[in-house]
């Protein structure tokens, strides 16, 4: 899932306490797979804010609300009311949202709760990781269902570097897994070693920024 | 033999003669003082002098520059290329400059990730966005098409072509072992001339790596140059062991520099034993020397190690 | 500065959350209110002290608790196998929220028991006000500007 967590509280509070009402909206999918931004941190993040402001010296009312989705226009809708009545939104659904309400409720104040930043996998309770850096030109076909563009730290398409660690982990980061090093295994295991001797040109980058995409079967 | 190039280094390598490099590193400032003063240390002791390229993501004056102001000094350069720092457009456009230069040998590396630039005393710069654009084996294949094809990564051409000796990176005990060797072939497939290993201290472990290599018939057309790093005490030995992927030290190794008298003496006896057991090695072409922040003990070794004075190129 | 200008003519109140299995005592039922000596206590029964969730904590605290014990079953006793352990986490992950908000993490609190008395419940509480003591009543409540 799209994979975000918590801003530090003091940026929060710093954004926050300009105002006298804010309107604090969570989102049920992606941030709640992640326990970011779903309903059960919109009703943890909301006290922890009033209290925080409130030791700060300043009065500021939250109410809350949490949508199915923020990136859908039709659950976007459902807040109107509410908005009507704060002048300001906190969203901690991820950056498409915040841009979501930004976009239908401006000139209100759209400020994020949280830092989007990886398309993840839950590996197991509480401990997710980047698999997919949406780049446009995958290729899990010819790299035994690993990612080197998400998970090596220099996106090698001819890889290992020198950097392999002799536990096999990364040297960038010691607690990942080199990916080139499990492509490599994986590729022995199945007799395909020989098909990584081929060399991979060099990548073709342009499908995965500023994309604006139209499915003309599907407009109305 | 038809050069390639025709640089100190190729000619050097194509005459048969057992090729030394040694490793100038850039200043972490702007004053060109600091190139000439390491230049005037090892003027005349290698045949060429690689000039690293940010190395661990460390700000130093560019290896283009610095190597320019080698070739000034009567030196010839080996400019190191990495990938993390620069897209094939700014690559290609430095490629062209640097030959235009004077440069004539590259060494394509991927590069140490930028968070490897804070540790120790340095705040590096761990927040850079870093490029990878391409990687070292892409890089190779770009290189070579503008040598051989003057033609760019995108298909456009360049006028006239831009012949560089082409350099690259090998690491024979990295982990997945069983790899290295394709990945070496990859290289060489690509257009490697040269292959820099990274330092070695197991010899016998190494010795295979080379006979695998032989078996391929990859000594034939690359020529491999063992990286050697002047060990300066138990300490640096065993952090590199345990740190440095790629690097095994023998255990005898370690408690000989730790039971030596003077630790120093003792690692310049291990360098020398090191380059001549490297140079009894069959596939090996040369040796490349390093002796972090201490190039002054360079000269006195290479000339300890029977390697001077260099062969005059005619 | 003496405690008593922390607590102006009040005295701490504690909730205690407590595992169904903490109390052996069935006659209290769900929720039940206690004032002894110098506290006052508001137990609430949960059928696993895992159903307790930081959001319920943080709202206590928020409407003016100035503090949350939860007596949770040892490790071996959960009837759940892992909910006395998940609680715990919880209960450290709440800690660490208070003190990044300039809050007292001894407002929290966690004991691990099993079958107690009303009283003992009301001793767990006493230990806890005891530890909030120093940093007085709950800025939350009602009337305090800060």
């Amino acid at each position: 899932m799209i994979f975000a967590e918590w801003k530090p509280l003091d940026e929060l509070i710093d954004k926050l306490k300009t105002h006298k009402k804010v309107l604090l909206v969570g989102c049920a999918t992606c941030v709640a797979e992640c326990a970011a931004g779903g309903e059960k941190e919109v009703e943890t993040l909301a006290p922890l804010l009033r209290m925080a402001l409130k030791k700060q010296g300043y009065s500021l009312e939250i109410v809350t609300a949490t949508l199915e989705k923020q990136c859908e226009w039709e659950f976007v809708e459902q807040l109107a009311q509410q908005v009507a009545e704060v002048d300001a939104i906190m969203s901690i659904a991820c950056g498409i949202g915040v841009q979501a309400l930004a976009e239908r409720f401006d000139p209100m104040a759209v400020y994020p709760g949280v830092n989007t930043s990886a398309l993840t996998i839950r590996e197991e309770a509480g401990l997710w990781a980047a698999r997919c850096a949406a780049c446009g030109d995958c290729i899990l076909g010819e790299t035994f269902g690993y990612c080197p563009i998400a998970r090596c730290a220099k996106s090698l398409l001819n890889g290992p570097c020198g950097g392999t660690r002799k536990n096999g982990k990364c040297e960038v980061n010691e607690e990942v897994d080199c990916v080139w090093n499990l492509i490599v295994e994986r590729a022995d295991e199945r007799g395909r070693l020989e098909s990584l001797s081929k060399f991979k040109k060099a990548k073709d980058w342009s499908n995965s920024r500023q994309k604006r995409v139209i499915r003309e079967e599907l407009r109305q | 033999m038809k050069m390639l190039v025709g640089s100190n280094l190729e000619r050097r390598l194509a005459a048969g003669d057992f090729a030394v490099t040694a490793e100038v590193g850039p200043p972490r400032g702007p004053d060109p003082a600091d190139v000439k003063k390491k230049a005037g240390i090892l003027r005349g002791v290698a045949d060429a002098y690689n000039v690293t390229d940010n190395q661990t993501a460390v700000v130093r004056m560019s290896s283009i520059a610095a190597s320019k102001i080698l070739l000034q000094e009567g030196l010839e350069p080996v400019m190191q290329i990495v990938c993390r720092d620069r897209n094939r457009i700014a690559i290609q456009s430095d490629l062209l400059g640097a030959w235009a230069l004077g440069i004539r040998n590259v060494l394509c590396l991927s590069g140490d990730h930028q968070s490897a630039g804070a540790g120790g005393k340095l705040k590096g710069h761990p927040g850079a966005k870093n490029v990878y654009d391409i990687d070292s084996i892409q890089l190779i294949s770009v290189i070579k098409g503008l040598r051989d094809g003057a033609v760019q990564e995108g298909g456009d051409s360049i006028s006239p072509a831009a012949p560089f000796f082409i350099g690259a990176a090998w690491t024979p005990l990295g982990p997945p072992e069983k790899f290295r060797i394709i990945r070496l072939a990859k290289k060489i497939n690509a257009g490697a001339n040269f292959i820099q290993t990274q330092a070695v201290y197991d010899i016998k472990r190494f010795a295979e790596a080379v006979r695998r290599a032989e078996d391929m018939g990859l000594t034939d057309r690359a020529a491999i140059l063992p990286g050697i790093i002047v060990p300066r005490s138990a300490g640096m030995l065993k952090y590199m062991n345990a740190n440095v992927p790629g690097i095994e030290v023998p255990e005898e190794m370690i408690r000989r520099m730790k039971d030596a008298s003077d630790p120093r003496v003792e690692g310049i006896e291990i360098t020398l034993e090191l380059i001549d057991a490297v140079k009894n090695l069959s596939g090996i072409k040369g040796v490349h020397l390093q002796a972090i922040e201490a190039e002054e003990l360079l000269p006195d070794i290479i000339r300890s190690a029977g390697l001077l004075p260099r062969p005059r190129i005619y | 500065m003496s405690d008593k200008s922390q607590w102006p003519g009040q005295n701490p109140e504690v909730v205690v959350l407590y595992c169904q299995h903490g109390l052996r005592d069935e006659a209290k039922g769900s929720a039940w209110y206690q004032e002894s000596i110098g506290l006052s206590v508001r137990a609430i029964m949960m059928p696993c002290s895992s159903k307790i969730e930081v959001s319920y904590i943080l709202k206590m605290l928020e409407s003016g608790a100035d503090a949350v014990e939860v007596v949770a079953c040892p490790e071996k006793s959960c009837k759940y196998l892992v909910g006395s352990l998940r609680t715990e986490k919880r209960i450290e992950y709440v800690r660490g929220l208070l003190e990044k908000i300039g809050y007292a993490p001894e407002r929290v609190g966690i004991s691990r028991k099993l079958s107690q008395s009303p009283e003992q419940l009301i001793d767990l509480a006493r230990a806890r006000a005891d530890a909030v003591r120093p940093f007085g009543v709950n800025p939350m409540k009602k009337g305090e500007s800060h």
